[in-house]
């Protein structure tokens, strides 16, 4: 009887383990482009949807066979050529690509395989000029080498050429968001990074001067920045939103110099915030891991209005215009980790109505034609009328089969 | 099924993952240090079912011999003979104050302490976007451990997070070893002495089967958890010598080398086989004391064994003359 509870536990601890190291993925927002929607699935496949026909296009696929894994981020996209990354793990032996495509047919433009890293590959990647920036965590193969890096690749055909990259002191689960040639990433150990991306030779003998400046927040910051000229805004675990300057910091500060006297701000919202901040007419939309939705003073940071919705919300919510009788509202349609999109208002964040996924939805929506397409975390994509949120269709993402 | 998903969420996860993230901030923010000192509260926690367990294992292995006689007087028997045998067991269990199950109860209750236990160790230290989303949903309001997430995994050198195959040498191997090794100890303490053959080869087995199996298991289980049941075993192992009363070194004579004390209480249990097959069903007073006599055995270790073992001489020795 003993052995046979020692085998339980063994084999439940054993498929536990696995469950909870090996990504899941399912939080890849889509993109538009040519007319057409492209998407990270579940199993780590870069796909393309056509709105048109409500198919999804099976030649357009990589890889072709296998999918990475997991796909977090949005893939971006720079002339004729789209890029991603993806990963997996297996144990505590993660297997990470950076991939670039051709958007006519979806092939590798970096050879069979792009730039394959023993790293978890989470965050949002971002395009300077022709350089594509990456945060990446710690890396297998260097056993002491960083917690995280910052990764440059030439965007151009061919194999995928590092041109530079700077260690940081943690995991970059945050992604890269940019505003001109700066980059800014944020890590797991709460520091937020400005970065000069451009191309400039007098930063090739040693990549650390790109660093402009370094900020230290109270806590992990594992969201994505929003970058709004000159000024960024993040929130952190440690249930923090901050507005920050970026062209008056110091070298190195902390959240204990947050200078109000400047406009900037810190706010404890009570919970902690992983979505990225929205900004609209002076306006901070923030979003929690508790549910909530915060709409912020832009200026000072004071709260307008707070709501609730059921579930966690991980990823950004968008704002779009729906009717109203005869008239057009703005609404926040505002993805729920436990079931569906929620609709609320931007005056006063009550709740106008519900575009019913019946699935958890990790993703940002995206508003295209008259539809909202929501990538459910089952793998479907399903898309809604804007107007009256009822449900117009839905595809699988990873066999294209019809789902509705 | 919703309310034991609740039982489970709030009952033990909860409480366990708020636990270690508030040992984490007290004990320097060292992982390492908050695992080991919650399994020695866990282990200190459960002494009762331990005692417990321990005193069932101990009356069950006293009346075996009985036992035993009562299943030789009723083999091949049938119909109402079989049912008149269960009876005169069940009675010789409530004599002896034997639940049948009860060695087992304990180990039950305890599985789900261990499993939550282990599932909070990684729960706390997510390595995946989700395990850290959810992660914010365990946590207690005014918990201020919050703010410290994401907690420093590394411990000696080794990631608690990342699996023991993982981990530099020697860690890798000396884990799974020192896991093996720990529970081998504790299997030792709490296994009776039999003097039959099937028990003792089932006892044998399960002495060697479960320390290599947990071993290899080890090599594919986070660091994290290794510590954890190391420090189990351990502490196990200091638990059973006050409750059990065996000494490890005395254990391994025993076991490897075949010492005085061995052939001692192998002679007293035959002996008391022996008479056990005169009468089956002893009174409960009789019952009674050899749970007494089991029992200063097991205090007073190797002298006991021995006046236990010259009695039984002695009787020996009058049945020659």
């Amino acid at each position: 009887m003993s052995v046979l509870l020692a085998i339980i536990f063994a084999v439940f601890a054993s498929a536990a383990c696995i469950n909870d190291l090996t990504p899941q993925g399912g939080w890849s927002a889509p993109i538009v482009e040519d007319g057409m929607l492209i998407v990270g699935n579940r199993d780590g496949n870069l796909v393309r949807f056509d709105p048109s026909t409500g198919n999804l296009d099976l030649s357009w696929r990589y890889p072709r066979e296998d999918g990475l894994g997991a796909i977090y981020g949005s893939p971006v996209v720079v002339g004729e050529n789209v890029y991603g990354a993806g990963y997996t793990c297996r144990g505590d032996n993660c297997e990470g690509e950076i991939f670039g495509l051709s958007l006519a047919d979806g092939s590798s433009i970096w050879g069979l395989r792009g730039l394959e890293l023993k790293t978890k590959l989470i965050g949002q990647i971002a395009v300077v000029g022709n350089t594509l920036l990456v945060g990446t965590s710690a890396l297998g193969e260097e056993k002491d080498g960083a917690d995280g890096y910052l990764y440059a690749l030439d965007t151009a055909p061919g194999s995928p050429r590092v041109k530079w990259r700077i260690a940081l002191d943690g995991n970059a689960w945050s992604g890269v968001a940019v505003e001109g040639s700066t980059a800014y990433v944020a890590t797991m150990a709460g520091t937020v990074y400005a970065i000069d991306a451009a191309d400039d030779e007098r930063f090739d003998s040693d990549p650390t001067s790109r660093i402009l400046w370094q900020f230290k927040a109270d806590s992990a910051v594992a969201g994505p920045i929003q970058v709004k000229d000159g000024t960024i805004f993040f929130g952190d675990l440690g249930k923090s939103v901050y507005k920050l300057n970026t062209l008056s910091r110091a070298a190195s500060s902390s959240a204990s110099e947050v200078n109000t006297g400047s406009g900037e701000w810190q706010i404890d919202v009570g919970t902690w915030v992983w979505a990225k901040p929205l900004i609209e007419n002076g306006v901070v939309f923030v979003s929690g891991l508790d549910g909530s939705i915060h709409a912020l003073d832009e200026a000072t940071g004071a709260e307008k209005w707070s709501t609730l919705i059921e579930g966690q919300i991980v990823s950004a919510p968008i704002l779009f215009d729906r009717k109203r009788g005869d008239t057009r509202e703005r609404a926040l349609a505002v993805p729920s980790s436990e079931e569906n999109v929620w609709v609320v208002s931007v005056i006063d964040g009550q709740p106008l109505g519900v575009f019913l996924t019946g699935e958890p939805v990790k993703s940002t929506p995206l508003i295209y034609g008259d539809n909202l397409y929501a990538h459910a975390l089952n793998g479907d994509l399903q898309w809604f009328t804007v107007d009256d949120t009822n449900q117009r269709g839905c595809v699988g993402l990873n066999g294209g089969d019809r789902c509705d | 099924m919703e309310i034991f998903g609740i039982l489970w969420l709030e009952g033990i996860m909860r409480p366990m993952i708020n636990s270690l993230a508030l040992l984490y901030q007290l004990l320097f923010n060292n992982f390492g240090l908050s695992i080991i000192v919650f399994t020695i509260l866990i282990r200190l926690a459960m002494i009762p079912l331990t005692i417990r367990q321990t005193r069932q294992m101990k009356k069950m292995q006293t009346i075996q011999p009985k036992l035993k006689a009562i299943q030789a007087k009723y083999k091949g028997k049938k119909g109402d003979e079989r049912r008149a045998m269960s009876t005169e067991t069940m009675a010789l269990y409530k004599n002896a104050g034997v639940n049948p199950i009860g060695c087992l109860g304990p180990m039950i209750v305890q599985m789900p302490i261990w499993i939550g236990f282990y599932r909070a160790i990684l729960r706390t230290m997510p390595s995946t976007p989700e395990g850290m989303a959810n992660l914010s949903g365990l946590f207690y309001g005014w918990n201020p451990a919050i703010s410290s997430v994401p907690f420093d995994s590394q411990f000696l050198g080794i990631s608690l997070v990342d699996l023991v195959s993982a981990a530099a040498v020697p860690w890798n191997y000396a884990l799974p070893v020192l896991v093996g090794a720990s529970m081998f100890l504790q299997q030792k303490m709490t296994t009776n002495p039999t003097s039959d053959p099937r028990q003792r080869q089932t006892n044998q087995m399960m002495l060697w089967m479960m320390p290599i199996m947990f071993g290899a298991f080890t090599w594919q289980f986070p660091a994290g958890l290794a510590v954890y049941i190391l420090f189990s075993n351990i502490v196990g192992v200091v638990i059973q010598y006050y409750v059990g009363g065996k000494q490890p070194i005395e254990l391994f004579g025993r076991s490897f080398l075949g010492t005085e004390t061995s052939k001692a209480e192998r002679a007293a249990q035959v002996a008391a086989e022996a008479n056990a097959s005169k009468g089956p069903t002893s009174s409960p007073k009789e019952s009674d004391d050899d749970d007494k006599s089991t029992e200063v055995l097991r205090k007073d270790g190797r002298r006991s064994n021995r006046n236990r073992s010259r009695r039984t001489g002695r009787r020996t020795r009058r049945r020659r003359h």
